[in-house]
């Protein structure tokens, strides 16, 4: 099934090298995957590799493809590389990253800071 | 050229996730950084505290757990028996569970009253804490809720025992207290979290006395769904008395006698070893210990005598934790200054590592930790 999702994704996309450079990571992914499935160290050395070279907002590109390509265990690495990548992070810069919008009332917003102003302890300048 | 249909994800013009893989993601993240990002919209903070998303976020947290965690805390009775000045007895301690090295400290929001707070058990990131018999506290120290239980639902409460489990069959949690009013009577009543409440679930007397076994300050184990606890029946006027474990189903809420192996008279408390059931006991007079494990649960026969751990002076054990580590102490004699103190050692059941000057220095409650967001949809849970 994986191998029908993937001719399909290349023959609907266009000549994009974004696309492209996602299509070479996402595609030898199983491989790898289920060459050090047994050793998590070396899983964690290519998510760190990954977490250099590849910004967080790219990361959001290969979630997409691992998505549709319903490739589950890419898209549960990925998804726990980007929870890695923003766990430090501010409220704005998670906002900005998911393109959540806040919704809250006028002063709800600062009623949640301010009870669990603990949990802002520690975070990353923007 | 004729125009190719793009595939839906290159449609999407702001090239944002979907809200089902942000979630995804949420439930990856440690509690603290879920807690803050509760304020990044209305949405958010009601997909966080859904029941389902912190089962999920439970999940994932344990099948992450390369590290085993406890958190102990000292105990006040204990402690003011050997010391003139007894340490904070406050504080509780976040340490790894295969050395006890301290990574950090927590305190329970009521000060005072915590000085006296006995660890009854941890399931989930969930503390119980008994002030009293009648007292008791469930606490999240990772999301900082706190949840005083109600009162008893029992008439009299004497001689008790208390424990607490996760009950799964349930999605649930537990508190079991037995209560040994009159030494005759035994009356056990169960506390459910998603009921608020106490409920009477057995009574028994016997002509017998009943005497309800000290398990040193470790938490009542929990193995195959099953609380356990250790009593003793004097029979008659005849002195030789049985001690054996009683074991509470939490999911039948009903209760049975297992049999302890053949021990010397010295049993010291039974406790978890990685997942079975252990039974600690001490021999010529604390200077052998014995660890005895249940490789079947529930079949008395299949009780091991895994370990004997000999020691080089009388040694008090204190805490035995899941990974297999015995806390003892031991007193002795500096004939320089002419003063007697308590000397700490953490030795590791397996291959008998011995670990000086661990970083607990005084008889303490420990119990196995990690973090969780349960208790954050608990109703009535206060945050501090």
């Amino acid at each position: 099934m994986k191998f029908c999702t993937v001719k399909q994704y290349f023959d609907d996309e266009n000549n994009n090298n974004v696309t492209n450079g996602i299509a070479t990571t996402v595609i030898p992914l199983p491989n790898k995957h289920l060459k050090i499935k047994a050793n998590n160290k070396e899983m964690e050395q290519y998510e760190q590799e990954l977490l250099r070279n590849v910004m967080p907002q790219e990361l959001t590109k290969l979630i997409l493809a691992a998505n549709y390509l319903n490739f589950k265990e890419a898209l549960d690495f990925f998804c726990r590389t980007v929870a890695n990548a923003i766990q430090n992070k501010s409220v704005d810069y998670v906002r900005k990253f998911f393109g959540l919008e806040s919704d809250f009332e006028p002063g709800e917003e600062e009623k949640l800071c301010k009870e669990f102003a603990w949990s802002f302890e520690g975070v990353d300048e923007d | 050229m004729s125009k190719m249909k793009e595939p839906p994800i290159l449609q999407r013009r702001n090239n944002h996730l979907p809200y089902d893989i942000v979630l995804n993601i949420m439930e990856r993240l440690p509690v603290k950084s879920v807690i803050r990002f509760r304020s990044v919209s209305k949405s958010l903070d009601s997909s966080v505290q859904n029941h389902d998303f912190i089962s999920k976020h439970l999940n994932i947290n344990k099948n992450n757990l390369e590290n085993g965690y406890v958190i102990h805390k000292p105990s006040w009775e204990a402690s003011r028996l050997i010391y003139s000045s007894p340490p904070d007895t406050s504080v509780f301690t976040v340490a790894f569970d295969r050395t006890l090295d301290r990574i950090s400290e927590v305190g329970f929001p009521l000060k005072f009253i915590s000085n006296f707070a006995q660890i009854v058990g941890s399931c989930n990131g969930i503390l119980c804490l008994a002030i009293s018999a009648n007292i008791i506290f469930l606490w999240n120290p990772s999301i900082r809720k706190y949840k005083k239980l109600p009162n008893t639902c029992l008439e009299k409460l004497e001689y008790v025992k208390l424990g607490f489990a996760y009950h799964s069959e349930n999605d649930d949690y537990k508190v079991v207290r037995i209560s040994c009013s009159s030494l005759h009577i035994r009356e056990i009543e169960v506390y459910t979290l998603s009921s608020d409440s106490w409920r009477r679930v057995g009574i028994s007397s016997t002509n017998n006395v009943i005497l309800c076994h000290d398990n040193l300050l470790v938490p009542a184990p929990m193995v195959g769904g099953a609380l356990h606890w250790m009593e003793n029946i004097l029979e008659g006027k005849v002195i030789g008395r049985s001690m054996y474990i009683m074991s509470f189903d939490v999911n039948t809420e009903t209760s049975r006698k297992l049999a302890l192996p053949d021990h010397s008279d010295d049993p010291n408390c039974i406790a978890l070893f990685k997942g079975k059931l252990a039974f600690i006991t001490s021999e010529r007079y604390g200077y052998q210990y014995s660890i005895w494990v249940m490789k079947e649960y529930g079949l008395v026969e299949s009780w091991n005598k895994l370990f004997v751990v000999p020691f080089q002076r009388a040694a008090y054990c204190l805490a035995f934790t899941e990974y297999g580590s015995l806390l003892v102490c031991y007193s002795y004699n500096n004939d320089q200054v002419e003063s007697h103190g308590f000397k700490f050692v953490l030795i590791d059941t397996e291959t008998l590592h011995e670990k000086e000057d661990p970083d607990i220095q005084c008889p303490s409650y420990v119990a196995n930790f990690m973090e969780s967001l349960v208790l954050l949809d608990g109703a009535k849970a206060v945050s501090y």
